[in-house]
């Protein structure tokens, strides 16, 4: 017993100095600078990004070459999957740690709609040659990115699906099928499979019966969904370790796949296409160097470069003089695939997603 | 002191005892007030507003809606069945090794507890993708398994429930493992052989004996496994299926894609209203004095303070354990008819071997997706994947020429030590009154400081930034210490109030009478037997925080990079091996500061 203690009270000592080596450690990794916001006056921009190749890309496209040509500095952050809530804290706080936040369409709308963005004035020279759809007085697309079929096309060679009619006919293509966990995106699918045209998917859609219609043609492929994806970055891994022959997904995931060698080909038919692009959090005393951030983002060569991090769409169609051919044919606004795409209604997403998200969720759970 | 000194035949209990109740629940002041601010306040006024409508009238339509709409309840009910079967599987395959570890020699138990802890060294997001890769269709385990013609083709393995238990355990058994050990590690094993000697087999002396002394440790653990397990989502979504949905995801969805605060607040009220009253139902039935009070307060006396439920729970629980006893003893007997004894032989030890490959059972599952992503790193391609193509050294080259993913490193190891320390200062006084003093309010306050585990992250997240940025705290790394600290405290507490329930307090007594002050009691006695509790909190607070992305991505707006964060921004389009790279260096380097923290406080001994 005595030995014990003995061993154990040196223990203890050690375990003390260790405890203050700890200590020591981290108060010397507090006090050094994180990268916080001080100097209000400074030139200074802080970018939330999506991360991933997000943030590589807009730091080579984008924040770079701006820093050189204006010499205001940009800081890139990434930022979480959505940050609505966080945008909302900021402007509630006014603690703005963002200065211009990308957010997908959606995110944009609904944050305008609520009141919490700044507005940029998309209707000058700097965004003449984006498309209408692609901004508006509060937001700038960068890029488009696209959902649709892929498939593995050496388990379908030369039958392969095109449409989502295909994807639901489990006897003509047979195989292991992932779609994705969500209230948005799978009920266009289904409906598409069930015979409505993509232009009146959401007119069908926005009545009561139109889901009804949309659950009927969900619970006739239940039982062959193998995989529901969560994560997109789950999708991409679906498809590289050849866990499913075809699956429902972003283009962009399935090409980073394809480009490390999955045996996978996607199909633009009836696939469609969403964007994100750059906001200013309201009330943000830098809203004017925003704008001039922002208003740079739309060039057509600085968007063609963006292409070579991440494979989704320039907003900017001037954008592909600046594309190598073999890499423009695979990105969702290439005019060969972009004719096949249509947009996704945010608007009927705006009025539906809570609604429609909560029956998806009380679907799945009856399988 | 002098008192004692002055009048030996004072006893120091009653001068003890003779203090006002507040007196001696001081200790409690600093982890009540830290919580206070720092967790009641903000997040009691973020779920205010299910409680208000737009303009701030009082309004009830956000609970009418949540209980008119049967999905709700229907998710909550799904994450307590996920909790609890995850709770029963861990602690049933932790205590078999738990137990091993605990009645082997010192340095056994040192070298393997080394094995148990690897799975907190990975990222949650990697052991995941690694067990997406090892148990998918064309994963490494079905390979195994057709090519051994064990199945005839690719079982499901995950995408379903089965998934889910995997991975949630897998996750959580090592907190369960430790916080046993810790309590079993305290357990005298004369006692085994003094029921041995007084006539009781093998069986019942475990069952009678033993268990019942470990059962602080189980409490614990089950505690701590099950309400963690309640706030899991990203595993659940990863690896289950359709129907494995849990409340956090309804809540995240709510409040950061329908901004939807309001009804945000309502389903994180349910769920902290379901946990409370669970929890409320367990300390009747088992007891927070499985937990607390002291350990010598008779059985019977802290039964009858429970009530009924009370003393349902204990008598069936001796039933239980009486009829287990019986029928390891059967067991026992039946193989000795089967194969009687031999004096020419050696005796037996078939118990000891079968808990030997039980124990190994569960390190080899803890340590295979550890193992599993070294390889992976060292991969050419630009997937995690089963077998990894050719070797490379190019995602270290790319950690290497990073000074973001360094100093990411650097900074969640930092974050990390700090949270530990601190939830050792606050939590560790705290543990000694909740364990020792017969407080009135002491359900309540275990209440508060469990709270923390109960509340989903990404709703502390959001309070605390609006906390913070009236204190000007929003991005810093002392906020984010701080953060991290609620997070973690409720695991310091835990552990070491179950370590104190065996602690004899006579052996204090004894230093004092001969002398000691009450300083040097603690640091000579009372911190080198719960030794091994003081440790398995610091571990846990350290494990909180360096594994941490919810609060840490709010609070800082990800300005501040630490390794989660880091890991899950990168992982947008695609798991990369960089984060396999990544989870190896760390592995390396944290288990080589173990060794030879080993090593130091070894050699000075």
């Amino acid at each position: 017993m005595t030995s014990v203690d003995k061993r154990g009270a040196t223990r203890a000592i050690g375990r003390r100095s260790a405890i203050k080596i700890a200590a020591g450690v981290g108060i010397a990794a507090l006090s050094a600078p994180a990268i916080a916001r001080r100097a209000w006056g400074a030139e200074r921009l802080v970018v939330a990004d999506p991360g991933g190749p997000y943030s590589k890309g807009f730091l080579e496209a984008f924040h770079k070459p701006f820093m050189q040509q204006t010499g205001i500095e940009i800081v890139g952050v990434a930022r979480s999957a959505a940050p609505v809530a966080q945008v909302r804290a900021m402007v509630e706080t006014k603690a703005y740690q963002w200065d211009v936040v990308y957010l997908a369409f959606a995110e944009g709308d609904l944050l305008s709609s609520t009141n919490l963005l700044d507005p940029i004035d998309t209707k000058g020279a700097d965004y003449a040659e984006l498309p209408p759809n692609l901004k508006n007085q509060f937001y700038s697309a960068t890029d488009v990115f696209a959902t649709t079929l892929g498939y593995n096309k050496d388990k379908y060679k030369a039958n392969a699906p095109r449409t989502w009619a295909d994807f639901w006919n489990v006897e003509k293509f047979p195989g292991r099928r992932s779609m994705r966990k969500r209230g948005y995106d799978t009920p266009e699918q289904a409906l598409m499979a069930d015979g409505v045209a993509p232009a009146d998917v959401y007119k069908v859609l926005d009545t009561d019966a139109g889901w009804q219609r949309m659950f009927k043609k969900m619970d006739a492929i239940r039982k062959h969904i193998n995989v529901w994806w969560d994560q997109g970055s789950q999708a991409s891994q679906l498809i590289k370790s050849g866990e499913v022959d075809m699956i429902a997904s972003y283009a962009a995931r399935t090409q980073a796949a394809i480009d490390d060698g999955a045996p996978f080909a996607m199909s633009w038919d009836q696939g469609f296409y969403d964007h994100g692009g750059f906001s200013i959090i309201k009330g943000n005393p830098k809203a004017e160097l925003a704008r001039k951030y922002i208003a740079y983002t739309a060039n057509a060569q600085r968007q063609g470069a963006f292409t070579q991090w991440l494979k989704a769409g320039p907003s900017n169609p001037g954008a592909y003089k600046y594309i190598e051919a073999s890499l423009a044919k695979t990105l969702p606004t290439h005019p060969d695939n972009f004719k096949h795409l249509f947009e996704v209604d945010t608007k009927f997403w705006a009025k539906w997603k809570a609604k429609g998200t909560e029956m998806m969720n009380e679907w799945l759970l009856k399988g | 002191m002098s008192a004692v000194l002055a009048d030996p035949s004072a006893s120091p209990v009653k001068i003890y005892k003779r203090r006002p109740e507040w007196i001696g629940a001081l200790p409690l002041l600093p982890i009540l007030v830290f919580l206070g601010i720092a967790f009641v306040y903000p997040v009691a006024q973020l779920l205010w507003l299910s409680a208000v409508d737009g303009s701030g009238n009082l309004t009830l339509t956000h609970y009418a809606k949540l209980f008119s709409t049967p999905l709700y309840i229907r998710v909550l009910l799904i994450t307590f069945k996920v909790a609890l079967w995850t709770t029963a599987i861990s602690l049933l395959a932790s205590y078999p090794i738990a137990y091993f570890l605990a009645t082997t020699t010192a340095s056994t138990r040192d070298r393997l507890v080394i094995w148990v802890l690897l799975p907190f060294w990975t990222s949650f997001l990697v052991r995941t993708f690694a067990w997406i890769v090892l148990l998918g269709r064309k994963g490494a385990v079905n390979e195994v398994l057709v090519a051994l013609g064990i199945a005839d083709a690719p079982a499901d393995l995950i995408y379903n429930f089965v998934g889910v238990m995997v991975g949630m355990c897998h996750t959580l058994m090592p907190l369960a493992v430790l916080t046993m050990l810790s309590v079993m590690q305290n357990i005298d094993r004369g006692l085994m052989q003094a029921a041995s000697t007084l006539g009781a087999r093998g069986g019942q002396a475990f069952w009678r004996v033993y268990f019942p002394l470990s059962m602080p440790g189980v409490a614990a653990s089950g505690l701590l496994v099950f309400i963690t397990a309640l706030g899991f989502f990203i595993v659940p979504a990863l690896l289950g299926g359709p129907r494995d949905m849990m409340i956090a995801q309804i809540i995240i969805f709510q409040l950061e894609e329908l901004l939807n605060w309001n009804f945000a607040g309502a389903v994180a009220v349910m769920l902290l209203a379901a946990a409370i009253i669970v929890f409320a139902i367990y300390d009747r039935m088992l007891g927070m004095s499985t937990l607390s009070g002291s350990a010598r307060a008779t059985e019977r006396e802290s039964v009858a303070e429970r009530g009924l439920l009370g003393r349902l729970g204990n008598w069936f629980g001796g039933r239980i354990i009486a009829v287990l006893g019986r029928l390891s003893d059967l067991c026992g007997e039946l193989r000795d008819r089967i194969l009687p004894l031999r004096p020419d032989r050696a005796p037996r030890h078939v118990g000891r071997a079968v808990l030997r490959v039980a124990a190994g059972a569960v390190i080899v599952f803890l340590v295979v997706p550890t193992f599993f992503v070294i390889p992976v790193s060292f991969t050419t391609g630009e997937f995690i994947e089963w077998p990894p193509r050719g070797f490379s050294w190019k995602w270290y080259a790319e950690i290497a020429n990073s000074p973001i993913w360094q100093a990411a490193m650097v900074r969640s190891v930092s974050i990390g030590l700090v949270t530990a320390v601190l939830s050792m200062l606050i939590g560790v006084p705290a543990a000694f009154v909740l364990a020792r003093q017969r407080l009135r309010a002491r359900i309540a306050i275990m209440s508060v400081i469990l709270l923390p585990l109960m509340v989903p992250h990404i709703i502390i997240g959001v309070a605390l930034f609006y906390l913070y940025a009236k204190l000007g705290l929003v991005g810093t790394s002392i906020g984010l210490a701080l953060g991290h600290t609620v997070l973690a405290v409720p695991f310091v507490v835990v552990t070491v109030m179950a370590v104190l329930k065996n602690y004899d307090e006579r052996l204090d007594q004894a230093a004092w009478s001969l002398g000691a002050g009450k300083l040097t009691t603690l640091r000579l006695i009372t911190f080198p037997i719960i030794k091994a509790g003081l440790i398995a909190g610091f571990l846990f607070a350290f494990v909180k925080s360096f594994d941490e992305l919810a609060v840490s991505l709010f609070i800082t707006g990800g300005l501040m990079t630490t390794l989660p964060k880091q890991m899950w921004a990168d992982a947008l389009l695609k798991v990369n091996p960089t984060l396999t790279a990544v989870s190896t260096i760390m592995l390396i380097v944290v288990t080589s500061a173990i060794l030879i923290a080993e090593r130091l406080s070894g050699r000075r001994a």
